[in-house]
């Protein structure tokens, strides 16, 4: 005789022991906070460790990251002797090259999702020469910078205005993005596109991350790499800007697939 | 006899030695980099190519600029990855002459621009010392 009270019984035990790992998995795919207060901190290493570890989270970790943009604090950086980066009191003429102000938190947060999402925000704009702002508008905000009544009042600004602007417009143009692509965003889609895109900053990211990056990338593998990655590179290599061009041909001599193997994760 | 003999021995010996001491500069490359007009495409204000270099070898960069009166600086910047290895331009310091002791062999980017984004016309010739 069928026990319908043991099998209720197993069926909610079933039920809660699947909810109780879906949590735990939803858990998993967060910053976790000591890694959050790592990539916050004021120690160099420490933050370039925690970029890579939250890099590695690819999607999960970017809901985390787009509020970090509110959070307007600056945390100067120390150990920094062997980075290159606008708020660097020396140069030492060698070290790690890092083109975004990372001593604001909000900029640090929008470094890490270009990153992760190999787009151009715009963010590295913040620490331009004074007569390169209103340039970096024009060309990096043209919705902006198009309307008439916005044109005439960035003449009137000054340049730490036109810097706060070039931030504002760099997180809005982030929160949107997400906004839009949250529900079926992954990496492996955003670097086929970034490398489709008619952005030379982002074909420019996507290629160095081929090239050179060693964070994780869910489905990037070989048979990928020829069904859908390999044929746009080869068109890349033969355009006219260099930086693309150049990355792009040694991507296509790697025949042992070296920068696959640089990477985290089991690709195979 | 005996004196003519040792003159030649102690001349073959002064020119060994000078051979031996002496560096050769053998050319590999020469790149030449006009910039006519700065444009808004960033990219478009450099010239970028990645090369292999050998670990052990010593590389020598030769940088000439104001070519036909251009004004532009030539500034190098040899690059792994996204760490600068070496530069022309040290702060307020400039270099037309580098050295470059290789300890890894690999691709390397080297990336040209113009100090303070002026049109410019440089010759950068790479040799290796021996």
């Amino acid at each position: 005789m069928v026990n319908y009270k043991n099998m209720k019984k197993s069926a909610l035990l079933a039920l809660w022991f699947a909810s109780c790992t879906s949590m735990l998995a939803l858990g998993e795919e967060k910053i976790p906070e000591n890694l959050l207060t790592d990539f916050t901190s004021t120690d160099w290493p420490t933050v370039l460790q925690a970029k890579e570890n939250i890099e590695n989270l690819e999607a999960a970790g970017i809901p985390q990251l787009i509020l970090l943009l509110d959070d307007f604090s600056v945390r100067k950086l120390i150990n920094t002797s062997d980075l290159i980066y606008p708020g660097a009191q020396r140069f030492y003429g060698h070290g790690q090259i890092v083109d975004y102000s990372i001593d604001e938190i909000a900029i640090r947060a929008g470094w890490l999702i270009e990153d992760i999402a190999f787009q151009n925000f715009g963010f590295t704009g913040y620490h331009l020469p004074d007569d390169e702002l209103t340039g970096f508008i024009e060309y990096n905000f043209p919705d902006y910078y198009e309307n008439t009544r916005n044109k005439n009042s960035l003449k009137k600004m000054s340049v730490p205005e036109k810097r706060n602007l070039i931030k504002s417009l760099s997180i809005k143009k982030a929160q949107n993005w997400w906004k839009r692509e949250s529900d079926n965003w992954n990496r492996l889609d955003a670097l086929v596109s970034a490398l489709q895109s008619d952005d030379e900053k982002r074909q420019v990211k996507a290629l160095f991350y081929i090239r050179n990056g060693k964070t994780k990338c869910t489905g990037l593998n070989k048979a990928f790499y020829q069904a859908n990655i390999e044929s746009i590179v080869r068109s890349l290599s033969r355009v006219d800007l260099k930086r693309v061009s150049e990355n792009a041909k040694l991507i296509m001599m790697d025949m042992d697939y070296e920068w696959l193997q640089m990477k985290s994760g089991d690709p195979s | 006899m005996r004196r003519k003999i040792l003159i030649v021995a102690l001349l073959s010996a002064f020119i060994g030695l000078n051979t031996a001491f002496a560096q050769k500069e053998i050319f590999i490359k020469q790149i030449e980099f006009k910039l006519e007009k700065v444009s808004d495409v960033d990219y478009e204000n450099e010239y970028f190519m990645t090369m292999k270099l050998n670990k052990g070898s010593n590389y020598k960069f030769k940088i000439i600029n104001h070519r036909d009166n251009y004004a532009g600086v030539a500034v190098l910047e040899l690059l792994d990855a996204d760490n600068l290895i070496l530069t022309n331009q040290l702060n307020e310091k400039y270099f037309e002459i580098l050295n470059f002791v290789c300890n890894k062999t690999a691709f390397y980017d080297i990336l040209i621009k113009y100090k303070d984004k002026k049109p410019g016309n440089s010759i950068i010739d790479i040799y290796i010392v021996q």
